[in-house]
C-alpha cells in the first residue's frame, strides 16, 4: 500500500468533506428557493 | 455437466468458514470491552458465551476440515454465501441472549440486518437496552459494511493469494483498490478507522454541545459513526435520529453517508492526489443526476401536500429522508406513521427510487448501484446515437470510472441482469407483503428497504409482523449485500449434491 | 330565580369548558394517536403521559425531553420558565420518571426545524424512577464455565496437532 505522504491524505479528507459540504449546500440552496417561489408564486 | 461436489470440497468450504468464524470471536470481545467499562455484567457474559461458542465451532472446523487445496471461485462463493448466514446466526446469540428480542428469529434478523448493514430493527424496549449490546449491534454493521471477509483478509492473512482474491471477489467487490487483495482490504479498514476516528469526534462534540452527558455524547457518537459511514442506519435510541432534535447532528451524519456512498476506490484516488477524479466519475455523475431526479420527485409531491412550508424543514426532512435512502442508510427523522400518513404516494414513490437505486459499487451502501444504471445509459445513449448516424459508422462508446473504459457488450450485460435481479428481488418481496394482507405501495417500500439494504421502515417491520415475512425479508438482506451470484453458487452446490455427476 | 340564573351560568360555564377551547380539559393521548392524527392535533393542547428516556438535552431556551409511552417515544420541548424536577432518565441501569405533559403540540415545528414534538406548559411527576438491578444468571455462569472447559481442551488439541504437522 502505497499513500505518498501522509499531506496527500490530509488534503484529501478535507476535499471530501468539504465536497459533502458543497452536495449538502447545493440542496439547500434549491430547498430554500422552492419555498421562496411557492410563495412568490402561489402567495400562501 | 456439473460434477458431484466431494469431501475435499466441503474440507476446502469448512476451512476456511472456520477461520472466518474465529475472525468473527475475536470481533465479539470488543463488546466485552465496553461492558467491562461501563460495568455491565451480564452483557459480558451474553458475549463471552457467544465469543467462546464462535471459537469452539471455528476450531472444530479447522480440524476436521485440515486440507491445503487451493479455493477456487465456486468455492470462493460458497465460503462468503455461507459465512454471511454462519455470521447473522451466530451475532444473534449475544442479542437473545439479552431478552430484548421475543424470539431467536428476531434476533437473527437484527444480525443480519446489522450485518448487511440495512437497518430495519426487531428489538424490544431499545431505551433499556444495554450499552455493551448497542455497541454490538452497532460494530456489527461497521464490520458488515467493510465486509466480513475483508476483516479476516486484514488481519489474519499475512499474504495475498489467488484464493483469498476469490473470496474477496465473492463479497460482491470486484473491484481491487490496490494491486494486492490484502493491502486492499486494508487500505478499506484505514479509510474506515480515519473516519471513525474523525467522525466520532465530531459526533461526539456535538451531541455535548446539544446537551449530551460526555460519556454518553462519544459513545452515541461512535455508534451513529458506524452506522452513518457504513450507510446502516441503527441508532442507540428508538426514535433514531428523531431522539436528539439536532439539526447540525443530522448535518454531520449527512456528510458521513456521502463519504460511505464512495467508491473506495475513488476514495483511493482523492487520496493520492487525483481530485478530479470526482467529478469525472460516472459514478459520481450518476449518483448527482438520480439524486436530482428523486428530489425533484419528492419536491413536487411535498409542495403540493403543502407539508413543510418553511426551507430548513422543507430540507431536513425532505432532503434527509432522501439522501438517507439513496445512500442506503436508513436514518429518519421522521416516524413511520408520518410517511403513511403525511407524504403522498409519489413521494413515496421518489424515495423507493433511490433507495432501489443505492449508491457506488465497491462502498458501503447497497442497491443496484450507480455504475450500472451510468452503464446501461451509457449503451442507451449509444444505440440511439448508432441509429441516428450512417449505418456504416463504427461508434465507440466510453465512460470514465477512475480511467477511460471502452463501453462493451459484456459491461451492459453484467449490469442489465444484476439490475433484473434486483427488480424481480424488490418485486418479490412486494408480492410476499401483499400475501400477507400489506397495501401495494408498502409492501414494496420495505421490500425494497429490505432488498437494498437501506433500512427505512414505513411500518410493516415489526415484533408483530408475520415470522414467514421476517425470513423473507432475512434471506432479502443477505442476497441483496452478496449481489445474487454466491448464493445462486451455493443453491447450485446443494442441487449438484444431489443431481451432479460422480 | 335566582337559583335558575345560576345553575343557567353554572351549565354555561360547563359547555364553555367542554367547547374545543385552550387550557381548559387537554385530551390525554398515545402517542400513536397523536403521531397518526398528527394534523388534527396540529396546535392543539394535548395531554400526554409516559416515561422518561435517555438524558435531557438542555439548550439554551430550554431542555428536550423525550418520553415514550409504551408505543412510541415524543420529544417535549419544555421552556426554561416551566419547572421540571428529574430523579431518573431511562435506560440500562434505570426506569425513567412517569411524567404527566400538558402542552400544545405540533405536526412540524417551525420553532424546531419541522419536528413532530410538543411544547410543555407544565410536567407533573406522577411515579419517580427506579434503578434497574442486573444480576448476572446462574445458568449464564454455568454455560460459561463448560464453554469455557470445552475451549481449553479443543485448543490444546489443535495445538498439538499444528505442532506434529510443523515437525511432520
Amino acid at each position: 500500500m502505497r499513500i505518498k505522504t501522509i499531506g496527500s491524505s490530509v488534503l484529501g479528507i478535507i476535499f471530501e468533506i468539504l465536497f459533502t459540504v458543497f452536495i449538502m449546500a447545493v440542496f439547500f440552496i434549491i430547498s430554500s428557493l422552492i419555498t421562496l417561489a411557492r410563495v412568490w408564486v402561489f402567495g400562501i | 455437466m456439473i460434477l458431484r461436489p466431494q469431501i475435499n470440497d466441503l474440507k476446502i468450504i469448512g476451512f476456511s468458514l472456520g477461520k472466518l468464524i474465529c475472525a468473527l470471536g475475536f470481533v465479539m470481545l470488543l463488546p466485552v470491552v465496553i461492558g467491562v467499562v461501563f460495568s455491565e455484567a451480564s452483557p459480558v457474559f451474553d458475549f463471552l458465551i457467544a465469543s467462546e461458542l464462535c471459537f469452539i465451532s471455528g476450531i472444530l472446523l479447522l480440524l476436521l476440515c485440515r486440507t491445503q487445496t487451493e479455493i477456487d471461485w465456486m468455492h470462493g462463493m460458497i465460503i462468503v454465501a455461507l459465512a454471511w448466514l454462519v455470521a447473522a446466526f451466530l451475532g444473534a446469540i449475544p442479542l437473545y441472549l439479552s431478552g430484548h428480542f421475543v424470539s431467536f428469529l428476531d434476533a437473527c434478523f437484527e444480525s443480519m440486518s446489522g450485518f448487511s448493514t440495512t437497518g430495519l430493527t426487531l428489538v424490544k424496549d431499545l431505551d433499556h437496552l444495554s450499552l455493551t449490546h448497542n455497541f454490538w449491534r452497532h460494530l456489527s454493521m461497521f464490520v458488515g459494511g467493510q465486509g466480513i471477509v475483508v476483516i479476516a483478509l486484514s488481519v489474519f492473512m499475512i499474504k495475498g493469494s489467488a484464493g483469498a482474491f476469490r473470496i474477496y471477489a465473492s463479497e460482491a467487490r470486484d473491484e481491487r483498490v490496490l494491486p494486492n487483495v490484502i493491502s486492499t482490504a486494508r487500505f478499506i479498514w484505514l479509510v474506515s478507522i480515519v473516519y471513525l476516528v474523525l467522525g466520532t469526534l465530531v459526533l461526539g462534540t456535538v451531541g455535548f454541545l446539544e446537551g449530551l452527558s460526555l460519556k454518553r455524547a462519544f459513545f452515541d457518537g461512535a455508534c451513529i459513526f458506524m452506522a452513518a459511514f457504513d450507510t446502516g442506519g441503527f441508532t442507540p435510541r428508538s426514535q433514531n435520529m428523531l431522539y436528539y432534535h439536532s439539526f447540525l447532528l443530522e448535518t454531520v451524519t449527512v456528510s458521513l453517508m456521502i463519504l460511505g456512498a464512495i467508491n473506495f476506490n475513488l476514495h483511493y484516488h482523492i487520496w493520492t492526489g487525483n481530485r478530479k477524479e470526482v467529478f469525472k466519475n460516472i459514478e459520481m455523475r450518476t449518483l448527482g443526476i438520480t439524486l436530482l431526479i428523486t428530489f425533484a420527485i419528492i419536491v413536487v409531491d411535498l409542495l403540493r401536500l403543502n407539508l413543510y412550508p418553511q426551507s430548513i424543514p422543507f430540507f431536513r426532512k425532505g432532503f434527509y429522508q432522501l439522501i438517507s435512502a439513496h445512500t442506503g442508510t436508513g436514518y429518519s427523522n421522521l416516524y413511520s406513521m408520518q410517511f403513511v400518513r403525511e407524504w403522498g404516494n409519489l413521494s413515496l414513490v421518489g424515495i423507493i427510487m433511490a433507495m432501489g437505486l443505492g449508491g457506488s459499487i465497491c462502498s458501503t451502501t447497497g442497491g443496484i448501484k450507480a455504475l450500472r444504471v451510468g452503464v446501461i445509459f451509457k449503451s442507451l445513449i449509444q444505440d440511439v446515437k448508432q441509429i441516428m448516424l450512417p449505418e456504416s459508422t463504427v461508434l465507440q462508446q466510453k465512460f470514465h470510472h477512475l480511467k477511460m473504459i471502452v463501453l462493451e457488450d459484456k459491461h451492459v450485460r453484467a449490469a442489465v441482469v444484476t439490475v433484473l435481479l434486483y427488480f424481480t428481488l424488490y418485486s418479490a418481496g412486494a408480492i410476499c407483503g401483499m400475501f400477507f394482507g400489506y397495501p401495494f405501495l408498502e409492501s414494496l417500500f420495505e421490500s425494497t428497504s429490505a432488498a437494498a439494504n437501506v433500512g427505512l421502515s414505513i411500518g410493516i417491520t415489526t415484533v408483530t409482523m408475520p415470522s414467514a415475512l421476517k425470513v423473507i425479508y432475512i434471506l432479502q438482506m443477505w442476497a441483496g449485500r452478496l449481489e445474487f451470484i454466491s448464493i445462486f453458487v451455493l443453491l447450485g452446490f446443494i442441487v449438484a449434491a444431489f443431481k451432479g455427476k460422480k | 330565580m335566582i337559583k335558575k340564573a345560576q345553575l343557567v351560568i353554572f351549565f354555561l360555564f360547563l359547555a364553555f369548558c367542554f367547547a374545543r377551547t385552550n387550557n381548559c380539559f387537554a385530551d390525554e393521548l398515545s402517542s400513536g394517536e397523536l403521531i397518526k392524527n398528527a394534523k388534527e392535533y396540529d396546535g392543539k393542547t394535548v395531554s400526554y403521559e409516559g416515561e422518561l428516556i435517555g438524558e435531557s438535552l438542555k439548550r439554551k431556551e430550554g431542555t428536550w425531553l423525550n418520553i415514550h409511552d409504551g408505543g412510541d417515544a415524543l420529544g417535549v420541548w419544555v421552556p426554561v420558565k416551566v419547572a421540571i424536577n428529574i430523579h431518573y432518565a431511562g435506560g440500562y441501569k434505570a426506569t425513567g420518571d412517569r411524567l404527566y405533559v400538558t402542552g400544545k403540540f405540533h405536526r412540524s415545528c417551525s420553532m424546531h426545524g419541522g419536528d413532530l414534538d410538543m411544547h410543555a406548559h407544565k410536567i407533573i411527576t406522577k411515579e419517580i424512577g427506579r434503578v434497574r438491578p442486573h444480576g448476572v444468571s446462574s445458568y449464564k455462569q454455568d454455560l460459561l464455565k463448560y464453554l469455557s472447559g470445552a475451549l481449553l481442551c479443543l485448543l490444546v488439541i489443535f495445538l498439538i496437532l499444528q505442532k506434529r504437522q510443523k515437525l511432520i
